[in-house]
């Protein structure tokens, strides 16, 4: 049984983190605290963790690479810097490879995690790159696009203009945190000063409650944006491989920025990433601390003249 | 601040909807009256509604515009549903903590003509969207947070099997014969398929983003599942549990949610929450064919048995939307507790 207070890094023995499909992927989620998958076991046979047995009951139109059957292998760039983020961005990353090798192995496929060196990873051949190291910002993307790899940035945000990265290596990076240019924007819109964040454990709308109560039951600690960063990376490219024939390369590139990719982050709308800086389209929080209670939270999406989000709930 | 600004608000839409309510009836005899127009409405349209905000069921008569009943039942209600032969009112409630099962989480079953709570099933943790087997003999109900869903005797009261479905999963759906249960997840995309006969998970199939609710067509060939994020609504062929299509339901801020099929399966309802509409879609045609504005946030909706009229929760409006589904307008809204959630119609 893993302790939630201290949980594994993210696959520190090499190319085994085998939250996969199948027998591996059962056992380690049978490993976590509150998995009720023991209790289910005696009622479900055997269609949990392979593809689904009636013949005729297939997806339907699709033959994406997890609907046949296909691991995708993600690499998570490790870092040595010292980096605040790191252990939540790791938790975040391992709770969304969780969550995607259940989901892969609903439809048959599987999600494999492998942790490295970027350039080792890309040497051993993997499908997209995760990484988010603040004192690491350009060398991942920059060593992902020369092998035509997919680099999901988690922390960085768009470089500014001139530094690093020629068009051909952008084309390859994707930045889930906001560049300057977004955070300078969306200070100017808040009505007073706070800390940006991408993410915040007391947000409870939009599905953000039970996605903060499941982080927290798993790790006992609260979701913060690294964490929300990393487990994001690892949604979007597993949503990917749930819709595309191949996730990888160019075809995953192109997709990251066509009308059809469109994903849920638990904020109530749809998040894209921008046809032209990579950068991801979504609300944004600017947290000022309360005297009593909880922080007041101004959620702020730029691209969001009428708050469409404004009468959700739960 | 925000609070009280929109307690006026409220106040001043309430007023509106009275008044509007009032001009209705005057105007509308039909409706008003209860009168057989064109021989098919009702004679009675009781509508039971649950309000999640203030904890309480009310029943309404949709014909006079009026609250008959108001039930408290103590939690938050949201999933609510009649037995097939209209005589038990079944209501989910939740408390505060949705990780935890506690003795409050249930299903609460209600009898329709005393108002009275007569029993409570327990099926797991944080129980929102259920739904009951035509022969009236079984529940089954979503667990959100626990990514299972539970089947319950209702009878013996005893929890059959609860099984592992998608992540975060939300909306359930018997077919019409009894044999599938589907089960939609929004975190995972996907639609589970329970075999009634041995209870067991025989088939997952992906759906689009973030998948809310599913409802079955009457023959039981298709069924429809809303997804919020793509602001869509996928048709599926619930024979080979296969997706045929995906239409895309107009409104940018549209966020699908509740679903209801017409009794002749011609039309499918959705109500698009955000937005402020309910969608008019043809499944054969694979187009939502217009839309109809009924209040803010509208959330679960259903269908009269006649499938005349359509009675929507404005979640925010606090109010319900009679819509005649003829004219495709709203004839009525209805003021109710605080934040309804869903709508069950009479028999």
């Amino acid at each position: 049984m893993s302790d939630p207070m201290n949980p594994r890094p993210v696959s520190r023995r090499a190319a085994a983190c085998a939250i996969a499909a199948g027998a591996a992927g059962l056992a380690a989620a049978l490993a976590r605290p509150h998995s009720l998958l023991a209790l289910a076991a005696p009622h479900t046979g055997a269609p949990h963790t392979g593809a689904p047995h009636t013949g005729a009951a297939r997806v339907g139109a699709t033959s994406a690479d997890l609907t046949r059957g296909v691991t995708l292998r993600i690499g998570v760039a490790s870092s040595d810097g010292d980096d605040p983020g790191r252990r939540s961005r790791e938790r975040g990353i391992r709770m969304g490879a969780e969550e995607a090798s259940r989901a892969a192995a609903m439809l048959g496929g599987a999600i494999e995690l492998r942790e490295g060196r970027a350039s080792e990873l890309l040497a051993g051949g993997i499908d997209a790159l995760v990484g988010g190291s603040a004192g690491e910002c350009a060398s991942p993307g920059a060593l992902a696009a020369a092998a035509e790899v997919v680099y999901i940035d988690t922390a960085c945000g768009v470089p500014a203009a001139g530094a690093a990265g020629a068009a051909g290596a952008r084309r390859f990076v994707f930045h889930l945190a906001p560049g300057r240019a977004t955070r300078r924007l969306t200070m100017a819109r808040a009505t007073g000063p706070g800390t940006l964040e991408l993410w915040h454990p007391a947000l409870r709308r939009f599905g953000a409650a039970q996605l903060n109560a499941r982080y927290r039951a798993r790790f006992d600690a609260p979701m913060d944006s690294p964490a929300w960063a990393g487990w994001l990376a690892v949604k979007i490219l597993w949503e990917s491989a749930s819709r595309l024939d191949a996730a990888r390369g160019d075809t995953l590139a192109e997709w990251l920025v066509s009308p059809r990719a469109r994903f849920d982050g638990h904020k109530g709308r749809a998040l894209s990433f921008d046809d032209a800086t990579h950068e991801l389209r979504q609300p944004l929080y600017v947290v000022r601390a309360a005297t009593a209670g909880e922080p007041e939270i101004e959620e702020i999406a730029l691209d969001d003249a009428a708050d469409a989000g404004a009468e959700g709930a739960s | 601040m925000t609070i009280a600004r929109n307690r006026r608000a409220t106040g001043l839409v309430r007023t509106a909807a009275l008044a509007l309510a009032l001009l209705a009836g005057a105007a509308r005899p039909g409706l008003a009256q209860g009168a057989t127009a064109g021989g098919v409405a009702p004679e009675r349209l009781v509508v039971y509604v649950s309000n999640e905000g203030s904890r309480t069921v009310d029943v309404v008569d949709a014909i006079a515009g009026r609250v008959l009943a108001t039930i408290p039942v103590g939690e938050r209600p949201r999933g609510i549903h009649l037995s097939p032969d209209g005589r038990r009112l079944f209501v989910a409630l939740s408390d505060e903590h949705p990780n935890v099962e506690s003795g409050r989480d249930a299903i609460a079953e209600i009898d329709v003509r005393t108002r009275r709570i007569v029993a409570r099933h327990r099926s797991g943790t944080d129980p929102e969207q259920f739904a009951i087997t035509p022969d009236g003999r079984r529940l089954y109900a979503a667990n959100e947070d626990a990514g299972t869903a539970s089947g319950v005797d209702l009878r013996t009261k005893r929890v059959l099997a609860t099984l592992i479905v998608g992540i975060e999963p939300e909306g359930v759906a018997v077919s019409p014969d009894g044999r599938w249960v589907y089960v939609t997840a929004e975190t995972s995309n996907t639609v589970s398929v329970i075999d009634t006969r041995g209870d067991s998970v025989v088939a997952n199939f992906l759906v689009d983003v973030r998948p809310r609710a599913v409802a079955f067509a009457p023959d039981g060939q298709r069924a429809y599942v809303t997804s919020e994020i793509s602001g869509t609504l996928t048709v599926v062929d619930a024979r080979a549990h296969r997706v045929l299509a995906s239409i895309p339901l107009g409104d940018e801020r549209g966020k699908p949610v509740g679903v209801a099929v017409s009794p002749d399966g011609r039309r499918v309802y959705v109500a698009n929450g955000a937005a402020g509409t309910v969608s008019i879609v043809d499944p054969d045609a694979e187009r939502e064919v217009g839309t109809i504005a009924v209040g803010r946030r509208p959330w679960g909706l259903a269908l009269s048995r006649d499938g005349r009229w359509l009675v929507v929760a404005n979640g925010l409006s606090h109010d319900i939307a009679v819509v005649d589904v003829r004219e495709a307008r709203v004839v009525r809204r209805i003021p109710v507790g605080r934040l309804p959630w869903g709508v069950a119609i009479g028999r």
